[in-house]
């Protein structure tokens, strides 16, 4: 077996991915590329994946309805009740082998008793064993839920989170809102792993806890913004509208009321409203130019310029897009038609 | 604490994370909305962008993310965190399949773009299935640091931060998946004549 070199450094690899090395390091880098076989490979492979797998319109739609499995009660319930029935079981198993242990010693005691007439059986180290192992089994406690699943960090300390809390948030926080259930794929194969998706989100909150009622009942930013997205997801389209509307009424400058432009805007468009869609949009890349949201936000845009039939600045908008989000399918397909003012 | 490693970095999502701690809904559907394209994407790329189970993975990834917070002490980064539990997930879930017909169809067949060459498109696409069934071989630790350094990218220092261990052991467990790597390019002649080609 070839050993690899150790000039072959990963880290330099590493940061040529991410441009950050100098010029000179950068020449260094390449020189070496022409000349290593293992590192000309891996820069080829990570070129690869770094290609690959660029986000796609819906992806926001899906991590959305992840994240509503992930906060539901029943999923993670799921997944306690399983840990509580493994060692339920090994418990039984365990009190079962004590059980057994101690009826073999209660015959071992008995005068003529069919398995004192083994010498072996009948010795006191043999008893004393099988009674040491008897305890042992019964004051083994039951395996703590399997939990090498993700990288566990056991705290060895007494200060369980250090994190500074002081550093600020960039760009707009986004609440996800509910969503529907995600339709099974016809044919799919059910995945008995997973917890079954459900349509209405119940509320994580500990009874005791402050936040006694779901975001969807309260009057806040974030009861608004849920009410409004249960009413889209639920297809009250003009019901949602208005929720999002009195959320950015009530609420102007909370990141609720941005995010809920984008949703404001699909909402319009799809209504047919074109051009107060553009001017939610718009709004929304006003406020955050490089929010979580700002791709859908230039690809609604877009859509609405071209619905207004403004084509060049519609074409000049996904070209916004193409440069923007280069690994944008959007990008990727406007790029290609060399559009100037077609939609992909 | 694994030997060796740096004190507790910098994390834009602290608040978030110590938010979800509490228990509180709305830090942790925000930590978790936040998290969710990076760790799609770590997703995609190890199973394959168009694998059918993709949804069903990064569904297992934030739900291990919640219960793994817990835990969390902050050693890395909450980006990278996420990152190895989506990666760790994956691999799980791949593994879990290698049986099954959806884990050996054409799951990177990405739409081609107009845009891209399609002969590039193939063989990249191809040396990606490479990398992605060595990682079903490989001994569990190597193929964790394979994917985080490779697919996710990440440096040496901070694979080391996520999976709490000394930066020489990623080293060395990326040294032998190299090694590895590299006997399986030999065995495959598609591959090796792909390496002849590059650059």
């Amino acid at each position: 077996m070839k050993s690899i070199p150790v000039s072959c450094s990963d880290e330099r690899a590493a940061l040529a991915r991410r441009g950050t090395l100098t010029a000179s390091e950068w020449q260094d880098f390449a020189t070496h590329l022409t000349t290593c076989i293992d590192c000309r490979m891996a820069w080829r492979l990570a070129a690869d994946f770094d290609q690959s797998a660029p986000a796609r319109a819906g992806d926001e739609r899906m991590i959305a309805r992840a994240v509503n499995l992930a906060l539901t009660p029943a999923a993670r319930k799921r997944g306690t009740m399983v840990r509580i029935a493994i060692a339920a079981a090994v418990t039984l198993v365990a009190a079962g082998v004590a059980s057994g242990a101690m009826v073999l010693r209660a015959r071992f005691a008995e005068p003529g008793g069919g398995l004192a007439m083994n010498e072996n059986a009948a010795h006191p180290r043999s008893r004393g064993v099988g009674g040491l192992r008897a305890a042992s089994v019964v004051s083994t406690p039951a395996p703590v839920a399997p939990a090498a699943e993700f990288p566990a960090q056991v705290s060895d300390d007494s200060v369980p989170y250090a994190i500074p809390l002081a550093v600020p948030l960039t760009g707009p926080t986004v609440v996800p809102a509910p969503e529907p259930a995600r339709v099974s794929r016809p044919g799919a194969k059910p995945n008995a792993r997973l917890p079954q998706r459900v349509a209405s989100v119940e509320p994580v909150v500990d009874p005791a806890s402050p936040l006694l009622s779901p975001p969807s009942q309260r009057d806040d930013a974030p009861g608004l913004f849920a009410q409004a997205m249960v009413e889209r997801q639920e297809g009250r389209s003009q019901l949602a509208t208005a929720g999002f509307r009195a959320l950015q009424r009530r609420y102007p400058d909370s990141q609720e009321a941005t995010v809920s432009l984008v949703s404001l805007g699909d909402l319009l468009f799809g209504a047919g409203n074109r051009a107060e869609a553009l001017l939610a949009f718009e709004a929304y890349l006003v406020r955050a130019p490089s929010g979580t949201l700002a791709h859908e936000a230039l690809v609604g845009k877009a859509r609405a310029l071209e619905a207004l039939g403004r084509t060049t600045e519609a074409g000049s908008t996904w070209r916004t897009v193409a440069h923007q989000f280069p690994h944008s399918p959007y990008a990727q397909r406007a790029l290609g038609a060399g559009i100037g003012g077609t939609s992909p | 604490m694994g030997a060796g490693c740096a004190p507790r970095v910098a994390d834009d999502l602290a608040a978030l994370v110590v938010g979800a701690r509490r228990g509180e809904r709305d830090a942790t559907a925000t930590l978790l909305t936040t998290l969710g394209p990076s760790m799609l994407q770590m997703v995609r790329r190890v199973l394959g962008a168009n694998h059918a189970d993709v949804e069903d993975v990064l569904q297992e990834s934030l739900l291990a993310l919640v219960r793994a917070l817990p835990t969390f002490r902050g050693d890395c980064s909450t980006r990278h965190f996420g990152c190895r539990v989506a990666t760790l997930t994956s691999l799980k879930a791949r593994r879990r399949r290698l049986g099954e017909v959806a884990i050996l169809a054409p799951a990177d067949g990405e739409a081609a773009f107009e845009a891209v060459d399609e002969q590039d498109w193939a063989l990249s696409s191809c040396r990606r299935q490479v990398l992605r069934r060595l990682l079903d071989e490989l001994p569990a630790e190597q193929a964790e640091a394979l994917t985080l350094h490779y697919l996710g990218g990440l440096t040496v220092e901070e694979s080391a931060r996520a999976a709490s261990v000394p930066a020489e052991t990623v080293r060395s467990r990326l040294r032998l998946a190299k090694v590895a790597l590299r006997e399986r390019a030999a065995l495959d002649p598609s591959m090796s004549e792909l390496l002849e080609d590059s650059l």
